[in-house]
């Protein structure tokens, strides 16, 4: 990245770009699980000290959660750590394992911005009709289910980029890299 | 032909017995077996999330409840709201505004079963306090119960069904509100001793047709649905109050005692059942709530 | 097609695709989005956007990053230091004594934290290294570990039990608390294996004389009793808050975050580093096991809105298999998929298709998804795939896979004997839970 810092081409600033946001989408997500906890560390106060339970808590930690795993998902893809199981490509040669490996990039690259679009087709019917979640705090759905869509289509970019890279497969003797 | 039903609810669930298994049965027997309804739950597809499925033809029928869908439309909560006599609720024709409604999401209405007045209740764990309410307990329920849990005093704790056991076990909620019957079948008597009473509200357990499906229907098997699903609505109508005793009956055999709310509270029971409701549907959606309002007034089914 | 050919195919469909190397997430995707296709048609994909929207969204797995960020707090707090000087100083002057440490060590941190390959590491890392310097047997001290470490997810707080508990729809809190006993039984199976295995075999453990010249070894029994209490009171605030139904177990994952924040600062341990570290460690641990349960859910919502479950149910009665019979092959068929495939995949597979198979036998619930969390468990210790060992070979990456798979046999069968007595006696783990429901 050094290298592209001096003369970046325009794929490269938008690999760039791609980078930040994901990385941006990771620390809202740890920012999330924060809310998570201090939400219900809120909750458990105000019922058991004070008798007044919250009418949110529970509603916040259930959209909090869906927000944290879809904007944590591009940068764990990034890094390679999504689980897979490498039993098999361990035990090939490892110019097969790496043209497997690509291959299978490929595919879930596609799999990933096939159900980007069908999430985002859910999230815009929603939009259009302004239809709302069913929680005791009720927001509009949309503004939440608008994550899914995002991290999947983001992942799948991810996927191309590792695909398009040309490093040989390093067997792990791990389920993750 | 086979159709496939999604219900909200197990198969645990009270009305079955009453509202799901005769039309099923009904419309198999009336079309001499031309017309088969398979039953899928809420294993299938969870119940805040039916009424998509549905609209798109994954499924032909939808057996459910008005707040199960609110955050798509208010109006079969709000319904709810009007008077819960079944005869006059036909002759309003209030029944063509919903169906009306209800194709802009691609479904038809198809049958209606009406509950009259005291179709829920609320269990609790303690009897209920001196002033005759819920002062600070923490009340289970739906929206559908905000008006009631907020006249008496108490806090409304969304808990999905399946919840309510356990919430009730611990604490995590002091009562819970749902429809009179059903704490046999869930053993909800096993962990809150009180039965909260009067009962409250009216209670609308719509049947949706996909809307497509329907249109496929000649008029002769149309005609055979509506014509099952009025009868299955008559004969609720006239055995609900017969069904609530004999399940109340039980549940006292079982331990259960009654608690009654003050009198000052029972006095503003119905108002608070149908403000709360009104009150959520205008948040919701304004423009069809204060349509219905206006309707049900004119046909004498709401003040 | 007929059930039987849905089922197999989509399973055969599934196999592959993960055994190639697709991330498991996405292979759940792939094969979800064929079964929309062939069963459903293309108006099925809402029903599968608003089925990961419904998973994602389901505030009880909120418990999953929890736990996982508790014990990632309590790693860095400075308190397993104080635990191991503690216990050090409990056990006994006994020939063997590091695997004691090391079976004691490993129930006290399982009663802490939410999963297992955590505190493989742990200890590969921190017991490990002392153990060889001391002269204990490689395949006993790797082996000791890997069991502790098994422990973990079976005694509360647990993750494996809270995604179990959520896919088979019962009670969050009884399947958590079902595993206590149940953790305890197999502590002690593990103490009496290592004892004997030392007795037959002095070998296998260096005199002590020289272990106790140790000053952790020495000092007053209350003392180091004493400096447990804070790291108990953690214990308390989840399962203690559960019990009494102060809060659910959500909330009381939430709460034991708190105490763990608390306990960092008590022990100095507490910094703006240590917590983002850990924060990320949930995100990352949590998000890989939500993204995965996410895009699967529409398999187990496919299966009965094919009927092939129902039918499946019909086939299973026609069988009339013994009850034990049926017990031995539902226990048997996740324990070898997970010899080679990860936990949460099979769950996801296995669950739903199992669920009208207990109705039909009347198992009890709690007893049975315990005992598939016990089989869970063990998927991470079994050879050649398992998070536990690889968990365990990062840390001690100079162990070769054969050292590594031969040490983990034993304790994989001392499990398995484990099961079959909580098999013979359900009440080690329909007791604490029962008593949960009778106040
Ligand atoms: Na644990
Ligand atoms: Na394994």
């Amino acid at each position: 990245m050094t290298q592209a810092a001096q003369s970046p081409s325009f794929v490269q600033r938008l690999v760039a770009l791609h980078d930040t946001v994901t990385r941006a989408g990771y620390v809202l997500a740890g920012l999330c699980l924060a809310v998570i906890v201090c939400s219900f560390c809120f909750e458990v106060a105000a019922r058991y000290f004070f008798s007044s339970p919250t009418s949110w808590a529970s509603s916040m930690v259930a959209y909090m959660l869906c927000a944290m795993v879809f904007l944590a998902m591009p940068e764990l893809s990034r890094k390679r750590i999504h689980i897979y199981i490498s039993i098999v490509l361990d035990l090939m040669k490892p110019e097969h394992a790496t043209l497997v490996q690509r291959c299978t990039r490929v595919v879930a690259a596609a799999a990933c911005l096939l159900a980007a679009a069908f999430s985002f087709d859910a999230t815009w019917m929603q939009f259009n009709n302004g239809i709302a979640t069913v929680n005791e705090w009720r927001i509009q759905k949309w503004m939440l289910s608008i994550v899914i869509p995002y991290g999947l289509f983001s992942t799948s970019i991810h996927f191309l980029r590792q695909a398009a890279d040309k490093q040989l497969y390093e067997a792990s003797g791990a389920a993750e890299s | 032909q086979q159709f496939r039903l999604l219900s909200s609810w197990d198969q645990n669930y009270a009305y079955n017995p009453y509202l799901l298994d005769p039309f099923v049965k009904g419309v198999e027997e009336a079309s001499k077996g031309r017309m088969k309804i398979a039953v899928n739950g809420p294993e299938t597809v969870a119940p805040f999330e039916q009424l998509e499925p549905a609209g798109s033809g994954v499924f032909d029928f939808l057996f459910t409840a008005g707040a199960y869908h609110f955050g798509t439309t208010p109006i079969m909560t709000v319904a709810e709201a009007l008077e819960g006599d079944l005869e006059k609720v036909r002759e309003s024709g209030v029944f063509d505004l919903f169906d009306k409604h209800y194709q802009q999401f691609g479904l038809k209405l198809v049958m209606l079963p009406i509950t009259p007045e005291g179709a829920y209740h609320i269990i609790t764990r303690q009897p209920v306090t001196q002033e005759g309410d819920l002062r600070g307990r923490k009340i289970r329920g739906s929206l559908t119960y905000s008006g009631i849990v907020k006249m008496l005093g108490g806090a409304l704790t969304v808990l999905p069904a399946s919840e309510i056991y356990t919430g009730l076990e611990k604490g995590v909620v002091d009562g819970a509100g749902w429809p009179i019957i059903g704490a046999l079948e869930y053993r909800w008597y096993e962990v809150a001793k009180y039965l909260l009473r009067p009962g409250f509200g009216v209670n609308y357990e719509p049947v949706f047709m996909n809307l497509n499906s329907w249109n496929k229907l000649s008029g002769e098997d149309q005609k055979l649905l509506m014509e099952v699903a009025r009868k299955v609505e008559d004969s609720w109508f006239r055995d609900a109050p017969k069904v609530w005793e004999a399940e109340e009956k039980e549940l006292l055999a079982k331990g259960m005692q009654i608690t009654k709310m003050g009198e000052k509270q029972q006095e503003m029971l119905r108002q608070a059942w149908a403000e709360g409701l009104w009150g959520e549907g205008m948040k919701k959606n304004a423009k069809a709530t204060q349509e219905l309002l206006d309707f049900a007034r004119s046909k004498g089914l709401a003040k | 097609m007929t059930w039987w050919l849905i089922l197999s195919s989509g399973m055969v469909f599934l196999l592959t695709m993960l055994f190639i190397g697709v991330p498991i997430f996405v292979a759940f995707l792939i094969l979800n989005v064929f079964g929309v296709l062939y069963l459903i048609g293309p108006a099925g994909f809402g029903m599968f956007a608003n089925s990961i929207y419904a998973t994602a969204t389901t505030s009880e797995l909120a418990a999953v990053p929890l736990f996982i960020l508790m014990g990632e707090l309590l790693f860095r707090s400075g308190a397993m230091e104080v635990l191991l000087n503690s216990l050090d100083r409990l056990v006994g002057q006994i020939r063997g004594r590091q695997y004691i440490l090391c079976v004691v060590l490993s129930a006290v941190v399982g009663a802490l934290s939410g999963a297992a390959m955590a505190v493989a590491g742990l200890l590969g890392r921190s017991l490990y290294p002392t153990m060889r310097k001391r002269g204990y047997d490689m395949h006993l001290s790797t082996g000791t570990i890997l069991g502790g470490a098994s422990l973990d997810p079976i005694i509360p707080p647990s993750v494996l039990a809270i995604i179990i508990a959520s896919l088979a729809k019962v009670s969050t809190g009884q399947m958590l608390i079902a595993g206590f006993l149940p953790g305890l039984l197999l502590t002690i199976l593990f103490l009496i294996y290592v004892l004997v295995r030392v007795r037959l075999n002095p070998a296998l453990a260096p005199d002590i004389s020289s272990e106790l010249l140790d000053p952790a070894t020495r000092g007053s029994v209350l003392m180091a009793l004493l400096r447990m209490v804070p790291v108990g009171l953690i214990f308390f605030l989840v399962i203690g808050l559960i019990i009494l139904g102060v809060a659910t177990p959500t909330e009381a994952a939430a709460t034991g975050v708190f105490g763990a924040v608390l306990l960092s600062w008590y022990y100095g341990g507490l910094n703006r580093r240590m917590i983002t570290e850990s924060i990320y460690s949930g995100v990352t641990v949590a998000g890989l096991l939500l993204a995965v349960m996410a895009c699967a859910t529409m398999f187990s919502q496919l299966l009965t809105f094919s009927g092939a479950i129902r039918e499946l149910g019909q086939f299973i009665i026609h069988l009339e298999l013994s009850g034990p019979l049926m017990l031995f092959i539902m226990l048997m068929v996740p324990f070898l998929l997970f010899m080679f495939l990860d936990q949460v995949s099979v769950l996801m597979v296995l669950i739903p298709i199992y669920q009208p198979i207990l109705g039909i036998y009347g198992f009890d619930p709690i007893w049975f998804w315990t005992l598939i969390l016990i089989t869970a468990t063990v998927g991470g210790i079994t050879p050649p795939f398992g998070y536990t060992l690889y968990a365990f070979k990062s840390a001690v990456p100079d162990i070769s896979a054969k050292d590594l798979f031969r040490s983990s046999w034993p304790f994989v069968w001392l499990i398995m004997f484990g099961m079959l007595i909580m098999a013979i006696f359900p009440s080690i783990i329909t007791f604490l839970p029962k008593l949960m429901i009778n106040p």
